[in-house]
């Protein structure tokens, strides 16, 4: 069942951030408006989290499908949720209106990523809670036993 | 249960260089606000008082197929040069040229400032509200 749930979780992460990650890097423009619309990130910053985001996406990906990096990158995609999840409730609780920005010119609104990133943390967190006790492989501990 | 806090932050860390060179893609007129193009920008109704107008639609493809404004062309920022071939094809001396997009996207004005400096002319505006500004209009 856990190995199970890791596979499932690392499956719909992987494929989660390389969709998203394409999605933002071919129509940058519709990024740059939909940060812009967050009214929280300075003119001069906009331009580095356009890229910065979908690359760090691509990266967590790849960290996700190697076994060696899997439990690091699943913690450092939990932290991007949740820095997710507060950026978008800014959003709302602002009241303001426009795209996520999550998929580009496949477009979403804040409270449906919002809906979506809360899933995808309660499997993270699952996932962490079952694999807890599993060292990475290649590790001296993962050669011992 | 904890991950390796190095190995976690070189994630975070990596993608910066990338993104710090890649920065220059964006152009640096379409982080201004809407204020910035007010010079050029034309609401629907003094748009209708243009008697001979060319009208871009800088939406996505297949929403330009689903309606457009009567005799619109497409135009894109990815087929520039088959956007401008287009607009040649099409544009007719002392015509007025109106872009627009959706009332959100800021395509439109974007492309507005880049033909104004490619034709050097001052007769192109953008459509402030979009086209749902001239769905309105049409109900």
């Amino acid at each position: 069942m856990a190995k199970a749930t890791e596979v499932t979780t690392i499956i719909l992460l992987v494929a989660l951030f390389l969709f998203t990650a394409w999605a933002k890097f071919t129509e940058p423009q519709i990024f740059v408006d939909a940060l812009k619309a967050y009214q929280l990130f300075p003119e001069s910053l906009i331009p580095i989290i356009v890229y910065y985001i979908p690359i760090l996406e691509v990266l967590l990906a790849m960290g996700l499908i190697s076994p060696k990096f899997r439990k690091d990158a699943l913690w450092a995609s939990l932290i991007l949720m949740v820095v997710f999840e507060v950026v978008l409730s800014s959003f709302l609780l602002r009241g303001l209106e426009g795209d996520c920005g999550c998929f580009g010119k496949f477009g979403g609104t804040p409270l449906s990523a919002l809906v979506k990133n809360l899933f995808i943390i309660s499997l993270i967190l699952y996932t962490l809670y079952v694999t807890r006790n599993k060292a990475p492989r290649n590790s001296p501990s993962a050669e011992n036993t | 249960m904890r991950g390796n806090v190095k190995v976690i932050l070189l994630f975070f860390a990596l993608p910066l260089l990338p993104a710090l060179f890649l920065q220059s893609n964006i152009k640096e007129y379409s982080l201004k606000s809407d204020q910035d193009f007010e010079e050029f920008a034309i609401d629907l109704l003094q748009a209708k008082t243009l008697t001979n107008v060319l009208w871009l639609d800088s939406r996505k493809k297949s929403k330009f197929e689903g309606g457009h404004v009567e005799n619109a062309i497409w135009v894109s920022f990815k087929d520039w040069e088959g956007s401008l071939m287009k607009i040649f094809e099409n544009f007719e001396p002392g015509q007025d040229i109106v872009v627009y997009c959706n009332a959100s996207c800021s395509t439109s004005r974007n492309i507005a400032k880049q033909l104004r400096q490619e034709l050097g002319q001052e007769n192109i505006f953008y459509l402030k509200g979009g086209f749902e500004s001239w769905q309105k209009l049409q109900k």
